[in-house]
């Protein structure tokens, strides 16, 4: 099929669409229900936390009256690894320490509970119920349902499942995506339990026994509805009944900011999933509430590693997500809204603080009597860094990172500029000039970054990603200073919590300075490995000025065929060949698509400069570089398209 | 937090978009999904995501653009949710009682059915590139993927459609 063919069958195929009805509140009920939010409860902004007044979770001390709570004596300080009422009606689960919901929700074993055959059959009467959600210690990113039991208006449970339609469940076709399966605990006077499962994924089912109902979404508000009303009829408990594991599950229920009492932060590694945490101290929770009531504004939530709690007293949580630099947090309030909020240096710094003294592992300690595992083996890096000149030192390993500057500007008068790539868009790490920029050249740096303007808040930014490049700018007195350009979303240019726009453009005319650098006094060098996982020159190559040295790359990229990545250095007398015969050359027109698929072998050759030029090697022998955004294709001679191929089949 | 006066104004203007444009979101969906019903979840799925955006970016046709950037990341990335809940694929069948001719079916049997056995990247590419016209260029930013990226995506997927066993008698109307 030619490209046109293909064009025409793409949208030939396509049938009618079915009527968009629906799909609006079907989109607002996905938001909900990935919040774990309540619909109705308004919050009011405060800059105080709650009047200490004690009162025990216990399901059975729960009472209107706040005067009797407050003679049922004080708590002690909440202790995560001891929050377990006497009663056992809420709290941890057991074992953990950590609040994943009541303990109703879970046997035993610390598993979830689980309709059964045993169950109480689904009537009105039930004195109490406890609605579970999904996380378990299997199930650290699931949801945390209320941590106390419903004692008022549980007949409304029944009376709603009741009330649902029934589904014939083998003719229904359901959509296979998860969002939340839930349970509700129903418990009789003689003890007897009933279980109630739900769904609001699918075809939102709801079980009771053996009928399957619709409106798994509807019954989840109208739970949570439930226990709104009886909370509101009760005074909030001003101590935290525990905190919640790490990383942070969302919860069902969502506390206002005048309802925090507690904060905790979590630290950790995701790719590991050894988490610790640590809880703020009052003030900072204060100070971080201020900030947040200052701070916050309407925005979508980046990122989704939520390392930020702040805990109501009926024991759930505010859950903030913090973005990948760890400079902002998002979070979605009780009313489904999402905000983003940028802490100040002050509060970011405490944060930074408590982060830090979390211990990564909370792992019991190790009887030294017991047997040791042996590792496993450790899988080779694939991350295996480019070279970095010695300005660049650290920024590919994060070592480097920015902040802001004196004065929101780069200082004048820098010893040298350099210009790092940071991290790969595809493609490899881009490959930085290896000298830096100096004397005038390199304030000429500086004032291109110090013109740069602010961006605008309304900007809407792509959420794709992309490379990263620092600048690093070097002072006589061995500060170095970077600035970091993200080649991707709003192509900003950050140090630390400042940012200024035109990236693009700033890139360009760095660029700019280091080819007229070159072109006046420029100093040949050689790159040292490793070379094929380069990615671009951020100084473009110019085939026409000649090489000086080159690579057979092997197996650049897994392609699940096996093969350990190869480099292997050209002889000089093909080096030559191979630069005369591109400054030579006469190329067809340019490309934007490879006419044949690419091999995952290239030749990278270098120029005086120490460049790199990545010639990919296609099927049909031929070889193609990207030249800008379109790709210049060569064929070699014949003499020459054998040796390379003996080099990269070797 | 106090309830914004314009969140109802924010929610029917959301409504007002989807009804206006949701027809042709879907269609790209369908193509990605090869299934009625997966197109509406993945459509529906990006606009949660997107919802919060609709304010700031305050025009129907940017926000537009940013759902269909949502839709496809959002598909190309749901494979992991996928292998989470040990899901296997379904056989992809088009959808009955949508209107066209016999060979119009045979042909959306066939290519939805080729187009079923590319992996994921490979299928967004080429249905950025075949169905919704974009350059490289503009396929790499919805992708967030490097331009070479693209170009090596749309080879393989281009060339895997034409050595399918689905489209071996295939015959395209002009």
């Amino acid at each position: 099929m030619t490209d046109d063919q293909f064009s025409k069958a793409f949208k030939q195929i396509v049938p009618d669409s079915p009527s968009p009805e629906g799909w609006a509140n079907g989109a607002l009920r996905k938001r909900r229900n990935r919040a774990g939010v309540v619909g109705g409860t308004v919050g009011v902004l405060a800059v105080a936390l709650a009047i200490p007044v004690a009162l025990n979770l216990s399901a059975s001390q729960l009472t209107a009256n706040p005067e009797e709570a407050q003679d049922a004596g004080a708590t002690s300080e909440p202790n995560p690894a001891e929050n377990v009422p006497e009663d056992s009606d809420g709290g941890s689960q057991p074992g953990t320490g950590d609040l994943l919901g009541a303990a109703a929700c879970f046997d035993e074993a610390g598993e979830r509970v689980q309709p059964s055959a045993g169950d109480a059959e689904l009537e009105p009467g039930a004195v109490r119920a406890w609605l579970c959600g999904d996380a378990s210690p299997n199930n650290p990113y699931g949801t945390v349902g209320p941590l106390e039991a419903l004692e008022q208006d549980v007949d409304q449970i029944v009376e709603f499942v009741e009330a649902q339609p029934e589904l014939n469940l083998a003719s229904i076709s359901c959509t296979m995506e998860y969002s939340l399966a839930y349970l509700v605990v129903l418990e009789y006077p003689d003890g007897s339990l009933a279980h109630v499962t739900g769904e609001t994924h699918g075809c939102e089912i709801v079980m009771a026994g053996e009928t399957a109902r619709s409106g798994g979404v509807e019954f989840l508000d109208h739970l949570t509805g439930l226990w709104s009303a009886q909370r509101d009829a009760l005074e909030a408990p001003d101590t935290a009944p525990g905190l919640p594991a790490c990383p942070v599950p969302g919860t069902m229920l969502v506390p206002g900011l005048d309802e925090i009492v507690a904060g905790a932060v979590c630290a950790g590694d995701p790719g590991s999933g050894q988490y610790g945490r640590a809880e703020l101290p009052p003030e900072d929770v204060a100070r971080v509430l201020d900030d947040i009531s200052g701070n916050a504004v309407e925005g979508e939530v980046q990122g989704w590693d939520a390392t930020l709690a702040l805990v109501g007293g009926w024991g759930d949580w505010l859950r903030l997500v913090s973005s990948e630099d760890a400079s902002s947090y998002g979070f979605v309030d009780a009313e489904g809204v999402s905000w983003t909020w940028t802490p100040t240096p002050e509060v970011a710094e405490l944060l930074a603080a408590a982060m830090a003294s979390v211990p990564v592992s909370n792992q019991p300690d190790v009887d030294p009597n017991e047997p040791v595992e042996p590792p496993l083996p450790v899988e080779p890096d694939p991350t295996v860094a480019i070279f970095e000149p010695a300005g660049c030192e650290g920024v590919q390993a994060g070592e480097l990172v920015t902040s802001d500057l004196p004065g929101g500007v780069v200082p004048d008068d820098p010893s040298a500029v350099w210009l790092c790539g940071k991290s790969p868009g595809g493609g490899g790490t881009p490959a930085g000039p290896l000298e830096p920029l100096t004397d005038a050249a390199a304030q000429s740096a500086v004032d291109l970054y110090n013109a740069l303007p602010e961006p605008d808040p309304n900007q809407a930014c792509t959420d794709d990603l992309g490379p990263s490049y620092f600048v690093v700018h070097a002072y006589a007195d061995g500060t170095r200073l970077p600035v970091e350009f993200q080649d991707y979303g709003c192509h900003v240019v950050a140090a630390g919590a400042e940012l200024r726009t035109g990236g693009e453009a700033y890139l360009d005319q760095l660029v700019g300075l280091w080819t007229e650098l070159r072109a006046a006094s420029g100093v040949p060098a050689e790159r040292p490995a490793p070379l094929c996982i380069a990615g671009p020159a951020m100084v473009p190559v110019d085939p026409a000025q000649g090489f000086t040295a080159g690579f057979a790359c092997t197996n650049l990229w897994d392609d699940g065929q096996g093969g350990e990545p190869g480099e292997e250095q050209l002889s000089p007398e093909l080096v030559q060949s191979l630069s005369d015969l591109l400054a030579a050359g006469s190329y067809p027109l340019p490309t934007e698509t490879f006419s044949v698929a690419p091999t995952n072998d290239a030749v990278v050759v270098l120029n005086q400069f120490g460049d790199p030029l990545q010639l990919m090697r296609l099927e049909d022998g031929t070889y193609q570089w990207l030249a800008g955004e379109q790709y210049m294709a060569w064929q070699p001679p014949s003499a020459v398209a054998v040796e390379l191929d003996e080099l990269l089949s070797a | 937090m106090t309830a914004t006066p314009g969140a109802t104004v924010t929610t029917l203007g959301f409504e007002r978009f989807v009804s206006d444009r949701g027809r042709r979101l879907w269609r790209a969906a369908w193509l990605l999904t090869g299934d009625s019903q997966h197109a509406e979840d993945l459509v529906q799925t990006a606009l949660a995501k997107c919802y919060g955006r609709y304010d700031a970016i305050g025009d129907d046709e940017g926000f537009e653009a940013y759902v269909r950037t949502a839709i496809y990341r959002t598909f190309v990335s749901w494979w992991r949710r996928m292998s989470w809940r040990n899901e296997s694929p379904t056989e992809v069948l088009p959808d009955a009682g949508s209107p066209g001719t016999g060979e119009a079916s045979t042909l959306r049997l066939d290519l939805v059915r080729a187009l079923e056995g590319l992996p994921r990247m490979q299928r967004a590419v080429l249905v950025l590139q075949y169905f919704e016209d974009r350059s490289i260029a503009d396929i790499a930013e919805q992708l967030g993927i490097a331009p070479g990226t693209v170009k090596a995506h749309s080879s393989r997927g281009r060339a895997a459609l034409r050595d399918s066993v689905h489209l071996a008698n295939l015959e395209v109307t002009p």
